[in-house]
């Protein structure tokens, strides 16, 4: 079934930082439709992950791509690196939407989400900005389109980082700890909005230390906590198979 | 008295006001070259860039005139004296520029970056449409400050004989034998400074939507 095919998949990353080992061997797939929630304390590493999917940090070892784009190879018992063209291409396949949003502060809410999908030429502007009118419409921001990000609430601007970041139509898209600056209304509000997102087709990956928001919303959980340092994708099972 | 007073005053202020546009229309842009470079060039380059600014900071201004106007002949370059102030100006105002703006630039978030770079939005069009934009915003109180000194630091070009606004001023003074050509000098430093403060004011409004 297509709902099932693997979109991404990252064996064998390794990484250390200052001596300290963060990832050791991990392995992580990714399905269509599915919610991933990896959860785990501050500094075990989850994070870390994350960034080296999204190529914002470089991995020791190990190979990561999506569907049949490599982001990187072990080669030669070495983390050889894809060239920039393919680095770039894959970027396009994965999305962040980032803990603190990084919303661009001088730019309107809608500017916000033309400015990636315009630089990369996607489509023209009047049709960019048809798409996203209508999904900052899905995300109920429909009113807000021409404010600017100051005048909006953390949940209000989560939103906006989740359409911005479906402008560009990931695959895969990451959130790293989309709950942590929201009360429970508005998590909730995000959860169920990751579920509609997912339902399209895109895989998600929630990087998270809410356990509860974690289970409730995700189809896998995993901890971060056991499995980033010494596991391997054949043990890696849900936090309810765990207990 | 003010009728034989005010035309050569009016041409003291031609001269400051030249000084004063050109040199700030060369070292706004150009300091921003300079702090990119400082921040993202290969390191011989932005150390030569940090000894350049050590040396522009740390040096008097009329010192550098002087350099550029009595010392440069001595290594084959002859500038005539308005071209010597100029190249003063524009090296010495660059870098107190550069420095400005590699603190706008610092100040910006690393996740600002981040996105730009997750979002595939370009390292030149990202700094130019996103950090850019950003880094005006931080810079532009201590930008304004330069650039009022700049105003009255133009009266330091006397050193090198060039009649401008103050030198006019002084002139009229010692012809006259009266303090009002002094008053007058003052009065219309205080409305240039006063035109640029409310420009500034507007811009920093645009900027904040």
């Amino acid at each position: 079934m297509t709902e099932n095919r693997t979109i991404l998949t990252a064996k064998n990353i390794s990484k250390t930082f200052n001596g300290k080992v963060l990832l050791n061997n991990f392995n992580f797939s990714l399905k269509k439709n599915e919610i991933v929630s990896l959860v785990g304390a501050s500094g075990s590493g989850k994070t870390t992950f994350m960034r080296i999917l999204t190529a914002l940090e470089r991995a020791d070892k190990g190979s990561v791509q999506i569907d049949q784009l490599a982001l990187c190879e072990t080669k030669e018992n070495e983390c050889q690196y894809a060239h920039k063209k393919q680095i770039k291409a894959y970027l396009q396949q994965i999305g962040l939407v980032f803990q603190d949003f990084q919303l661009f502060p001088h730019l309107s809410i809608l500017e916000n989400c033309l400015e990636a999908p315009l630089a990369q030429k996607l489509d023209s502007k009047q049709n960019l900005i048809q798409q996203a009118t209508a999904l900052l419409t899905q995300v109920q921001l429909a009113d807000k389109i021409h404010v600017m990000p100051h005048t909006l609430s953390g949940g209000q601007k989560q939103r906006v980082a989740i359409a911005r970041a479906l402008m560009l139509n990931p695959k895969v898209l990451c959130f790293d700890e989309p709950t942590s600056a929201l009360d429970q209304a508005a998590s909730k509000t995000i959860g169920i909005l990751l579920q509609e997102i997912a339902k399209t087709g895109t895989a998600i990956l929630l990087v998270t230390h809410d356990l509860a928001f974690a289970e409730k919303f995700s189809t896998r959980t995993i901890d971060a906590t056991t499995f980033l340092k010494k596991s391997s994708l054949a043990n890696t099972k849900d936090i309810s198979e765990m207990n | 008295m003010l009728q034989l007073i005010l035309p050569s005053l009016m041409d003291g202020l031609k001269m400051t006001l030249l000084l004063f546009s050109l040199t700030a229309v060369l070292t706004i842009p150009l300091g921003i070259l300079v702090a990119i470079s400082r921040i993202y060039a290969p390191k011989v380059l932005s150390r030569l860039l940090q000894m350049y600014i050590y040396f522009m900071r740390g040096t008097p201004l009329l010192l550098q005139l002087m350099v550029a106007f009595f010392g440069l002949p001595l290594v084959g370059v002859t500038l005539d004296r308005f071209s010597a102030a100029l190249l003063a100006f524009i090296l010495n105002y660059t870098a107190y520029f550069a420095e400005i703006y590699r603190g706008g630039i610092l100040a910006i978030p690393k996740g600002q970056f981040e996105a730009i770079q997750v979002l595939g939005i370009g390292k030149i069009r990202g700094f130019l449409r996103i950090i850019l934009p950003q880094v005006g915003r931080i810079v532009l109180p201590s930008v304004g400050n330069e650039v009022i000194s700049l105003v009255k630091d133009t009266s330091l070009v006397y050193v090198l004989g060039l009649g401008e606004l103050l030198r006019a001023g002084q002139i009229a003074v010692n012809t006259y034998a009266s303090l009002l050509p002094f008053v007058l000098v003052g009065a219309i430093y205080l409305i240039i400074t006063g035109v640029i403060t409310l420009g500034l004011n507007r811009i920093e409004k645009s900027m904040i939507k």
